[in-house]
């Protein structure tokens, strides 16, 4: 699998680390409820098909970007910014 | 006086007709970076025209400014260079000449070895002379640089330099007597 880095190009899947779900919303600074961190922190979702999600250039040029991929077929749908 | 003792000084050499694989020192290598606008311009000033874009390298004189991502740059010195005092103030500066071992590889089948060790395009037209690439040996981290049609230079962090310098030799076996 390729990943189009946005500052490197294409460059293999063996490069990269995979950062987790992009698409998940950080509760507020100063949220007190701890079923809510609770979710954020422990509960994910299993996508089958587009999904949005963080990648790190981590033997590269060691950014973040967020990524459009497709868990079923890893048809890369390019950089979200 | 402290004197520089080579990572590599336990190393086996590497010997062949066709290939030379061996540490390149005698370098100063700057990493700058800077997030104002009139970065770019400030380190033009000092150290001469800048690489136009990520993964490409730029000769001048002396120096070889590879720019290696956004508003960032590595600058390759000769042994003795001033380039860090004079950018001081300018950006960041973070000098990294004793973290860094430079590992030149060098002849007919230099790509073939590379090719066995990166996960990057490497055909000529391609990976040409004054491309860079960071990538990874052996899991390890380093900056590939080409130099040449068929030299090429990896920038491999010190502590793991002996590690990396036999993944390099190893995947060179093949190559010893066959270009």
């Amino acid at each position: 699998m390729m990943i189009p880095c946005p500052h490197c190009g294409d460059r293999d899947v063996s490069e990269f680390r995979y950062g987790g779900d992009a698409s998940k919303q950080r509760p507020a600074h100063g949220t007190g409820d701890l079923q809510t961190w609770h979710d954020y922190v422990f509960l994910f979702e299993n996508p089958k098909g587009p999904h949005t999600e963080y990648w790190q250039h981590v033997l590269g040029c060691r950014r973040w970007f967020r990524l459009a991929r497709n868990t079923a077929t890893n048809e890369i749908g390019g950089v979200v910014s | 006086m402290l004197e520089r003792r080579s990572a590599l000084a336990s190393a086996k050499p590497y010997k062949s007709a066709v290939l030379t694989i061996a540490e390149r020192p005698g370098f100063t290598l700057t990493q700058v970076a800077g997030l104002s606008p009139d970065f770019e311009a400030k380190l033009a000033d000092v150290a001469g025209s800048l690489p136009e874009t990520v993964a490409r390298a730029q000769s001048n004189g002396e120096r070889t400014l590879f720019r290696i991502g956004p508003a960032q740059f590595w600058i390759v010195g000769p042994e003795t260079d001033d380039v860090a005092s004079r950018l001081a103030g300018a950006c960041a500066v973070t000098p990294l000449t004793s973290s860094r071992v430079r590992i030149g590889i060098e002849g007919a089948p230099a790509r073939d070895v590379l090719a066995m060790l990166i996960p990057v395009d490497l055909h000529r037209s391609v990976f040409a002379p004054g491309s860079v690439a960071l990538t990874g040996i052996h899991h390890t981290p380093v900056t590939v640089h080409c130099r040449g049609e068929d030299a090429f230079d990896v920038y491999v962090m010190r502590t793991f330099a002996r590690d990396v310098w036999d993944a390099i030799t190893d995947a060179a076996l093949r190559f010893a007597d066959d270009p």
